[in-house]
């Protein structure tokens, strides 16, 4: 209890270097909560992809009914494979005749169905990925019966190396930032232990431990983070809110951004968390 | 009375006859001899001085006493504890049977008189129920009940010394030390310091007390140790 005590009163004594950490960590808690949000919501917007993204297999018109069918297996036993659709050379043909209703001439002169039939196959969300899906389509490809394979490859390709690039610069940039809120708090703490030189040498003279002397550095290491982290939290809540509501009207996007509430109730522990390991550092690396 | 005490007397390590003990002590600070081949002793309830001029080495040798610093050759015993064998983990424990008193007072000046004596004891973890009559007990002791709740630098030199007295005294300690206690007061506070320390040193408390001034010990009937140049020259009853 007297170690908190005397945790409050170097807070209250030293307002304005306190403060300036704490806005400090309270900017870098809020660009890593940024961070955090963008690719959270990227990973979440490729989540959803495979319910967008389709697979379209053409069959040759040589196929036979046993070709089929065997494709047909192949596919459903693939666990990548969520559902197939399967649209015969008529279908196909009415339905473009539908499409293209006001271009009707085309078909005038074309005697016989240049269409194939073919597979639409609709993949599991959670076999998602680049590497699965284009060795699915090499071994589709060699079925007997497969004329050809359409698929967005170049667009999920985008996107994976899209994701790749995000996950490496967002470790980065939390790598750099959680070092430099550990620093800040390092070095606040060390600056508080000098400023307190004189008070620790009569603790010493009257019998206090270095446990007792390091205590009250350690719980204002923990309440500079904390606090860094609450303001953090309530810049993060306010930037989301005030976007969300003013831009989603001009810039779509803007709706679909989510915003998962525990992580902003988190951001407050992970300033106490970065505080406490900072001041940690100091006060260990400190002769007494 | 700490774990490290009760464990140093259960294994013998501790003599409580010999208060401080000092066997052919040397010290040297960037070859410049502070202290050279002390031996002495002070006995538990002894009031003793240690005497000499400026630069005679009485401040090297309290250091070593408070574990502020460490002995070059020889073994230095404070409260029956052999210094050279302890660990520095335990220099806390030890400190807490000693009481220090010095010349710039070391209170804590955004803290109130109470609170500078009450530090000895929170240090030590004693309850804030127990602290309150333990401090009002070592104000009475010194005179300065009346002052509990001022702030140091509102006291006299000589009320800003008899609350480090109180300071030191709230602990209970077995020894007390004090440097030059009395190198910033005039006379008349002197005598009053003075007169505690004999008070303290009455109820049993070693006391070891550094200074220049030799008017302050004469006629005191106490031992004084005189050093000069780091040598311990002559010892004689006052």
């Amino acid at each position: 209890m007297f170690s908190i005590r005397l945790a409050i009163q170097s807070i209250m004594q030293e307002k304005m270097l306190n403060l300036l950490s704490v806005i400090s960590i309270s900017i870098g808690l809020f660009i890593l909560s940024v961070v955090f949000l963008v690719v959270y919501n990227v990973e979440k917007l490729t989540q959803e992809l495979p319910e967008k993204f389709a697979i379209t297999i053409y069959l040759n018109d040589e196929a036979s009914l046993s070709d089929k069918r065997n494709i047909e297996n192949t596919l459903n036993s693939d666990p990548l494979v969520k559902s197939i659709d399967y649209i015969s050379k008529e279908s196909a043909l009415v339905e473009l005749k539908t499409t293209l209703k006001k271009a009707n001439y085309i078909f005038e002169s074309i005697d016989d169905n240049p269409l194939f039939a073919s597979f639409i196959i609709w993949l599991n969300p959670g076999k998602f990925d680049i590497q699965t899906v284009k060795s699915f389509i090499t071994r589709v490809k060699l079925l007997k019966g497969v004329e050809s394979i359409e698929s967005n490859e170049k667009l999920l390709e985008t996107i994976s190396s899209l994701k790749k690039g995000l996950r490496v610069s967002t470790t980065g940039i939390l790598l750099t930032f959680v070092c430099a809120m550990i620093f800040i708090c390092y070095s606040t703490v060390k600056i508080l232990f000098y400023r307190h030189g004189e008070e620790i040498e009569i603790y010493k003279l009257l019998g206090a431990t270095r446990l007792f002397i390091r205590i009250p550095f350690l719980f204002e290491g923990g309440a500079i983070g904390f606090a860094g982290g609450v303001i953090a939290a309530l810049n993060v809540l306010f930037t989301y809110y005030f976007f969300t509501a003013r831009f989603k009207s001009i810039i779509p996007i803007f709706s679909s951004l989510d915003i998962p509430m525990y992580s902003v109730y988190l951001i407050p522990f992970v300033g106490l968390f970065l505080g406490i390991t900072g001041a940690a550092f100091a006060i260990g690396r400190l002769k007494y | 009375m700490s774990v490290v005490y009760i464990i140093h007397t259960i294994s013998g390590q501790l003599d409580i006859w010999k208060m401080i003990e000092f066997n052919n002590v040397s010290k040297t600070y960037d070859s410049v001899k502070a202290l050279i081949d002390i031996t002495f002793k002070i006995e538990k309830g002894e009031m003793a001085f240690i005497m000499g001029p400026s630069g005679a080495g009485k401040s090297t040798l309290l250091k070593l006493l408070y574990l502020s610093d460490k002995a070059d050759i020889g073994s230095v015993s404070i409260a029956g504890f052999n210094i050279a064998t302890l660990k520095e983990t335990s220099y806390a424990y030890l400190r807490r049977n000693i009481g220090f008193v010095f010349q710039d007072f070391k209170l804590l000046k955004n803290k109130s008189v109470y609170d500078n004596i009450a530090l000895t004891l929170r240090i030590r973890g004693v309850m804030e129920r127990d602290i309150k009559e333990k401090v009002y007990s070592a104000l009475k002791m010194v005179n300065l009940r009346h002052k509990i709740d001022s702030h140091p630098l509102t006291l006299s030199g000589g009320e800003q010394q008899r609350v480090t007295i109180a300071r030191a005294l709230v602990g209970e300690p077995t020894v007390m030390l004090a440097d030059e206690p009395t190198g910033n007061l005039d006379v008349g506070n002197e005598t009053s310091i003075m007169n505690i320390f004999k008070d303290i040193n009455a109820k049993g408390t070693t006391i070891l007390v550094a200074t220049h001034n030799v008017n302050l010990v004469k006629g005191t009937g106490k031992r004084a140790l005189y050093l000069d140049n780091g040598r311990l020259v002559k010892q004689e009853s006052i």
